[in-house]
């Protein structure tokens, strides 16, 4: 169905770089810092997806992170080791370090004990048993900071680097056994990182750009290999210690692999295979499986799979909401890190018969598209539509105290504005007689509403239901008294953990219900639906075994669509509770294809099919069975006459989101990868062969 | 031009002083390395393989030779015994033994036809007439005792003349030649012919008879390289050598090609050097640094290849000659040597002056008398007479004429043209008066016009036309220049244009006060008029080097910036989802 699409593409918010980043075997979790000390928590079980924000605070510095099972631990320039509540999004521990700045950190192997390295020079240990931090020794002080450090693995060593040396402590006594000295013809060497691996061997890069592989024993080289242009600042080994992976300033990733000499007992390393998907410096590589994870100062986070050798490259965006539409009005509002922007939508001229015109032959972009008759890819040209308003900049909102937004949301009939940050939830009303007179007023918050995670408004905007840590709060909204609390429910009761990964509202279903929907981070599903004046539980779905990427609720059919991050894709129907039959088994086998996250799902305004959002295209799959059906690798028998959902795709460069304005109106908030590309610093060192 | 690839080492020598030499074999790309004593073996050029060799009890004595005429090797053995065998002979102990009564200096291998034997007393004879004849043969001896050989070779079209060098033990060098007699090529002992190599105060430090070119080529210790031709029997100097120092001894072999191949220390004598030299351009057109040099080390080249007598082993450099002049590689290999002689040159004076003059100027001339006094008495008698055309004719001749004169000059011009006649506030009576004139008028006007292009200097002249010039005039020279600037009848001179500016600011600058004071209207119209026709000249100026900028861009291919983006930010486009 032809529809017009609002092509945003001047949404760029700044991307932020990557500090640092931690891999949590247990849970298959990565924990990322960036440049401006916010922390992403991203789910890694099937394709990378963000499961948690932990929001910047100013002058805040990340340098460090690890895991002590599925506890964060984080350190900074600050000089304090961090524990993070990860339900609640908040500090739960600060403990001061001895020594100013901590430059590193790094969590045993066993989980007991952590090291972290400081500006003066001193290593601070600390026992982190029973789900505490306790203080357990400071080793002898050195001179000069230390910027890495390394458990070995059974803990017993830890090896530090600082600028021309690396040292090697024994833990339990707390004093250097060993010290090389790395500096070169008398010049300073900077060593950014190190590796331990197995017989005490210690692998180190520098700023000279060498990969060096010292005994730990002797403090003798073994072997040095001068690998990149320019200094190499993350050494990562694989869990078998058979593959090291280095980049740094000159962002090739080069993999090293241990062989054994085919004539002696002998091993050794050489180098094997490299790697130039980045462009931009590499700050730090963890290798997770068979894949290597890499971050740095482009804010992306590539992963490639070292045996397979595919890649995929995720951009920063900033959590979701990143963008809300309020079709009534057509605004939108586009989230930056610390403002807001309220657009009015241009509009497309209409010829007599109301149909669009379209801009004689000017920009033709092919899609392939599986028509119904004919199953092979055909051409099928997008038209431009000439543009009769351009669309107009309302308003630019910036938080207070520069803070950066946590959530954000514009109520349905476009009057109202909400943002929280990390102490502040403010509500503002928009009165706008006409593009060029745009007013603001505050709407007074009453109660005791700090800061909110999520936020969602009814259909009538009057009720504004917000979440906050484990307390849902239903606010009736009136623009001119301000807002008050008309009910809270508490979650424990029915969700495992108080931070939320989806917080929807429907609007008005057949059944004259309105239904509240949330899922957890740990997969839980509740759905909550007025009885009278109150909102009370309605139902729990059956858990699955990882968490719902998008959900939501199809007001038309009344049923609850929800994709989860390992693909799979359920209908609920909410009246009857139960699963419907679609998609079932029908799914055409491109969707097992695309290794990618749904990132939303919407159902057609026609109800003939249901879109889903991914980062690089629009999947569009059709609600009835059409194509025979194919052998995917889920299934091992195909039945005959079984029949695949019919599909269609649209492939977008990093699609941020995608609202259906009416019934053949979108908008598609698009980042370019060039607009990423113009908003990074110069490149340091350049490759010669390299993606884009 | 010559171009050298890597060095490496074709085969370890175990004994530097036993070491005889180097020589062709069967095949171009094989050699034969004569190691020692007891050893010889052969060498495949290009992988540097030992493809053959054998070992004897006897000694060797002379670098072993390939004779291509019975397909056999020979060889020296303690001095007086030639033993020649084949290519499969297992042992040389058993080949056949030819022994002669004389000592044996050297074998030298000709192409087609049978291998001269040269003994240690300078006689020499083809080997198959020796070796028929080894038992009768005897003659008397070529050179004294006291005499060494050197270097010999064979030259001539048909390899018929033989050439020494020899040394004295007073270390003077000769060049000995002498015909052979045909087949049993031994020396026609009337024809030799000895050819001293002596220059004052230098001595010789290289030497090589060329038989390509049938030359011998010296380097002297000043670094000169000259060439003497067996043929003509003549010297030639050919230039420098640098690079090279001459303190020491330099190898040297023929490359080919004009071509010299010398090997010798470097000019820090820190080192070794190898260097190819033209000898027809007399540069040297390539080197390469060596890190040891070995004194008297023996040099060939075979098969495109240098070989070389290092300490410890002989090295290969393959090189590439080109006989294509390529100038930007004869860059800095020539050494300038400035000529400081003087010639006093003849510029050919003459005693006629160039240009005519009257008699007037001729008598004040000869009082020696500068252009400026010679002005400053005749311009004021002339301008009395009124004779404008002679004036003019007169100031041309002089190229430096007082500011006083000038002055006087223009004051002259103000009044020719009756400047007082016109009212310069009414543009159009002013334009039609300056523009409609009859013959004579116009001649004023270019008597004035002309004025202007003489020469002065600015600081000089203001105090004179502060006191030469009224108001009135030089109102009437700013209206007039000002109309001459946007006068459409006069050609375009960049020169005579500037000039027009230069007289306007000397005008403005020189009555400043009295254009302040005065509040005359006449004053104000004058000055806003000038300003008005200058805005209007510059605004084309300004809208010019805008244009150029973007010409500029246009030409260099670049586009000018369309702001595209700002289209593609944003679209609406029809999609079938």
């Amino acid at each position: 169905m032809a529809t017009s699409v609002h092509r945003i593409r001047y949404y760029n918010p700044q991307p932020t770089p990557v500090n640092c980043i931690a891999y949590n075997k247990l849970n298959k979790q990565l924990s990322l810092a960036r440049k401006d000390s916010s922390i992403e928590i991203w789910d890694m079980t099937h394709f990378p997806f963000l499961l948690k924000f932990i929001p910047a605070v100013k002058d805040g510095s990340v340098e460090a992170l690890g895991w002590v099972k599925d506890r964060l631990l984080t350190t900074g320039l600050g000089g304090a080791l961090v524990e993070w509540n990860l339900e609640e999004m908040c500090i739960r521990n600060t403990i001061l370090l001895t020594g100013y700045a901590a430059w590193c950190l790094d969590v045993s192997p066993d989980n007991t004990l952590v090291a972290v390295g400081t500006e003066q020079g001193y290593v601070n240990l600390y026992n982190v048993e029973n789900d505490d931090i306790i203080y357990k020794k400071l080793f002898d002080k050195q001179e000069g900071r230390i910027l890495c450090c390394k458990f070995n693995e059974t803990s017993s060593i830890l090896v530090t680097g600082s600028v021309n040396t690396i040292r090697v402590w024994n833990v339990e006594t707390g004093h250097a056994t060993t010290r090389i000295s790395v500096s070169r013809r008398g010049k300073e060497v900077i060593v950014w990182s190190l590796v331990t691996l197995e017989n005490n061997i210690i692998a180190s890069g520098d700023s000279l750009g060498r990969l060096t592989l010292w005994d730990g024993n002797t403090g003798d080289e073994i072997e040095s290999f001068i690998s990149h242009k320019a200094d190499i600042l993350t050494i990562a080994v694989s869990e078998d210690k058979n593959n090291l992976f280095c980049s740094g300033v000159d962002p090739t990733i080069i993999q090293f692999r241990k062989i054994k000499k085919s004539d002696s007992a002998d091993e050794q390393w050489v180098k094997s295979y490299q790697n130039s998907i980045n462009q931009h410096d590499v700050r730090d590589i963890a290798v997770l499986d068979q894949k290597v994870l890499s971050v740095g100062v482009d804010g992306y986070i590539s992963t490639f799979h070292y045996v397979r050798k595919g890649f995929q490259r995720i951009p920063h965006l900033l959590p979701t909401p990143r963008s809300l539409v309020c079709s009534s009005k057509k605004f939108l509002l586009l989230r930056y890190s610390n403002h807001l922007e309220v657009w009015k939508l241009g509009a497309f001229l209409k010829d007599k018969s109301g149909r669009p015109v379209a801009e004689p032959a000017n920009v033709i972009i092919k899609n392939k598209i599986n028509t119904e008759n004919n199953h092979s890819d055909c051409e099928k040209v997008n038209e431009m539509l000439k543009i009769s308003e351009n669309p107009v900049k309302l308003l630019s909102l910036q938080t207070k105290g520069k803070k950066q937004i946590q959530s954000c949301a514009i109520s349905p009939n476009g009057e109202l504005i909400v943002y929280s940050t990390e102490s502040h939830t403010r509500m503002l009303k928009l009165d706008s007689d006409d593009e060029s007179n745009v007013y603001l007023s505050k709407v007074i918050l009453n109660g005791s509403i700090t800061t909110c995670s999520h936020f969602a408004f009814t259909e009538d905007s009057k009720v504004l239901i917000v979440y906050n840590a484990g307390t849902i709060s239903f606010l009736q909204v009136d623009p001119e008294a301000g807002v008050t609390v008309t009910q809270t429910i508490n979650t424990k009761k029915h969700l495992s953990c108080k931070s939320i990964l989806h917080f929807q509202i429907s609007k008005k279903c057949p059944s004259n219900k309105v239904y509240l929907v949330v899922a957890d981070t740990q997969g839980d599903i509740v759905i909550w639906t007025q009885i009278g004046k109150k909102f009370e539980h309605y139902i729990t779905l059956p858990k699955y075994h990882c968490v719902p990427s998008a959900m939501v609720v199809d007001a038309e059919k009344e049923t609850l669509i929800v994709a989860y991050v390992d693909r799979k894709v359920v209908e609920y129907e909410l009246f009857e509770k139960k699963f419907s039959d679609w998609p079932g088994s029908a799914m055409p086998p491109v969707w097992y294809d695309t290794k990618q996250c749904v990132l939303s799902v919407h159902p057609h305004p026609s109800g003939q099919s249901v879109v889903f959002q991914h980062l690089r295209d629009l999947f569009v799959l059709d609600r009835k069975a059409q194509f025979e059906m194919e052998p995917t690798k889920k299934k091992k028998s195909a039945d005959a006459g079984e029949m695949n959902l019919g599909y269609h795709i649209l492939p977008m460069k990093y699609l941020s989101d995608f609202y259906w304005l009416g019934k053949s109106e979108a908008v598609t908030v698009e980042i370019l990868p060039e607009n990423i590309m113009s908003m990074l610093p110069p490149v340091a060192i350049r490759n010669k062969r390299s993606v884009n | 031009m010559a171009k050298f690839h890597n060095y490496y080492v074709l085969c370890p020598l175990i004994d530097q002083k036993s070491f005889l030499g180097v020589s062709k074999d069967k095949e171009d790309a094989n050699v034969l390395v004569t190691l020692g004593r007891n050893v010889v073996n052969k060498y495949r050029l290009s992988d540097q393989k030992q493809v053959g060799g054998w070992t004897s009890k006897d000694h060797i004595t002379s670098a072993v030779i390939y004779d291509d005429t019975n397909g056999n090797y020979i060889g020296v053995f303690n001095n007086n015994i030639i033993k020649t065998w084949q290519e499969d002979s297992a042992n040389l102990d058993k080949s056949k033994k030819f022994k002669f009564s004389l000592n044996i200096l050297k074998l030298l291998p000709r192409k087609k036809r049978s291998p001269l034997i040269i003994f240690s007393d300078g006689n020499c004879s083809s080997l198959s007439y020796a070796i028929e004849n080894r038992k009768s043969f005897e003659n008397k001896p070529v050179f004294k005792e006291t005499e060494t050989i050197v270097d010999i070779s064979y030259y001539g079209k048909y390899s018929d003349c033989i050439c020494y060098i020899t040394k004295s033990n007073k270390d003077t060098f000769d060049i000995v030649t002498c015909p052979l007699r045909e087949e049993l090529c031994d020396l026609e002992r009337t024809k030799l012919n000895r050819t001293k190599i002596l220059r004052d105060d230098v001595n010789v430090v290289g030497k090589i008879i060329c038989m390509e070119t049938n030359c011998v080529y010296v380097i002297w210790s000043d670094s000169k390289m000259s060439e003497y031709n067996l043929v003509q029997k003549s010297w030639r100097i050919i230039g420098t050598v640098s690079w090279i120092s001459t303190a020491s001894s330099i190898s040297l072999a023929w490359m080919g090609k004009n071509h010299l191949i010398l090997f010798g220390s470097n000019m820090d004598q820190d080192g070794a050097i190898i260097v190819a030299y033209n000898t027809t351009l007399g540069v040297g057109s390539c080197k390469y640094p060596m890190k040891m040099y070995t004194e008297n080390a023996r040099i060939y080249c075979f098969d495109n290849r240098i070989c070389l007598e290092a300490s410890n082993h002989i090295g290969m450099l393959p090189y590439i000659l080109e006989t294509k002049r390529n100038l930007s590689s004869l860059l800095g290999s020539h050494e300038v040597i400035l000529d400081e002689e003087t010639e006093i040159a003849n510029w050919g004076t003459p005693t006629i002056p160039l240009f005519p003059v009257d008699d007037q100027i001729k008598g004040l001339l000869k009082l020696g008398l500068t252009e400026r006094s010679i002005c400053a008495q005749i311009i004021p008698n002339l301008l009395e007479k009124g004779d404008f055309v002679n004036i003019m004719c007169t100031i041309r001749k002089f190229s430096d004429i007082p500011e006083s004169v000038l002055v006087s000059i223009l004051k002259y011009a103000v009044k020719l043209v009756q400047s007082e006649n016109v009212d310069i506030t009414k543009p159009e009576e002013f334009h039609a008066y300056c523009r409609e004139h009859s013959v004579t008028e116009k001649e004023k006007f270019r008597f004035l016009i002309d004025t202007f292009t003489i020469t002065f200097s600015d600081a000089l002249v203001i105090p004179h036309l502060r006191n030469g010039l009224t108001l009135e005039d030089t109102l009437f020279l700013i209206a007039y220049i000002t109309y001459l600037l946007v006068d459409p009848g006069i050609d375009l001179n960049l020169e005579y244009e500037s000039k027009l500016y230069d007289w306007c600011m000397l005008l403005l600058d020189s009555f400043y006060q009295q254009y302040l004071l005065t509040r005359d209207d006449t004053v104000t119209h004058v000055l806003q008029n000038m300003l008005n026709v200058i805005i209007d000249l510059i605004k084309p100026l300004e809208n010019m080097s805008l244009l150029l900028a973007k010409m500029q861009n246009l030409v260099m291919g670049k586009n000018f910036v369309f702001k595209t983006e700002k289209q593609l930010s944003y679209t609406i486009e029809s999609i079938i989802i």
